[in-house]
């Protein structure tokens, strides 16, 4: 049961990143959605008596999330210093 | 039912920052998420994960709100989507401080129950019965034994993200007049 929370949190992540129109909300989308499944992996290891390896497979997830983050703020900049927009749009035109 | 209330708190600030037009009240949902989380994690016995949560989810939330103001989202009122907002705005800008403040009860409450607690959870934790949370020398032991291989992959990993993110985020080198002199 208590494993729906970390689904509902990965979902409304999802609609976010779907929903967005700017990298930075895109970016909230995404650590939501990272938050679900540290969450997910955490009470999995609490549901099933492994509490430590839930936990340490959790600080590991919540960290390549923070990894996630920081390259999407350095994307974001490159995106600010050419077009002056954070736009999804804009992405596209990053390759000319 | 305390877990109920920060699970409460968790869902409806990851709806509101998912789906709120402002930015700056998507951050401080994001904010109220990550706390509600870690409440969640301090109510299971997870003390030091919870503290975690607490702290990257602050910091998280800070960064946002240095991007948005530097790349000007933070002044908009209203922030591009896909689609309108149907929650009405004054409900959110009302609701957002007394979230806040439930937040912070809900931790000072679940603190205060867990040490008067305390003393009885040791004295059985010594005694070799229930563990209620993992200390942090297990924590440590477990994670340099048996995923050794991850942290190093993880390490190695944040070195690549920090010296691409730099190589990706650096300034355009201004344009030479090529008109000479």
């Amino acid at each position: 049961m208590i494993l729906i929370l970390p689904g509902l949190i990965g979902g409304i992540g999802l609609a976010c990143i779907i929903f967005r129109k700017t990298l930075l909300g895109v970016l909230i989308g995404a650590q939501l959605l990272f938050l679900g499944a540290v969450a997910a992996v955490i009470f999995a290891g609490f549901i099933s008596g492994r509490q430590v390896s839930g936990q340490v497979s959790g600080v590991l997830i919540f960290l390549s999330g923070i990894v996630q983050l920081v390259l999407g703020f350095a994307l974001a900049i490159r995106m600010f210093y050419l077009r002056r927009r954070i736009s999804m749009s804009e992405l596209r035109t990053l390759r000319q | 039912m305390i877990l109920g209330f920060f699970s409460f708190l968790v869902i409806a600030g990851a709806l509101l920052s998912a789906f709120s037009s402002n930015i700056k009240r998507s951050i401080l949902s994001l904010w109220v998420c990550n706390l509600g989380m870690g409440g969640l994690f301090l109510g299971l016995g997870m003390e030091f994960l919870a503290v975690t949560q607490w702290i990257v989810g602050t910091l998280v939330a800070v960064t946002f709100i240095f991007f948005s103001v530097m790349f000007g989202e933070f002044e908009q009122q209203q922030t591009p989507t896909l689609g309108e907002s149907r929650i009405p705005q004054s409900i959110i800008e009302k609701s957002l401080p007394f979230g806040l403040g439930a937040v912070f009860c809900g931790i000072f409450a679940l603190a205060l129950s867990r040490v008067n607690g305390a003393a009885e959870k040791i004295d059985e934790v010594l005694r070799g019965g229930a563990v209620y949370g993992v200390d942090l020398t297990t924590f440590g032991k477990v994670f340099v034994r048996e995923h050794f291989l991850s942290l190093q992959i993880l390490a190695l990993m944040l070195l690549l993200v920090i010296v691409g993110g730099g190589v990706i985020a650096r300034p355009e080198a201004p344009k030479s007049n090529k008109e000479g002199i």
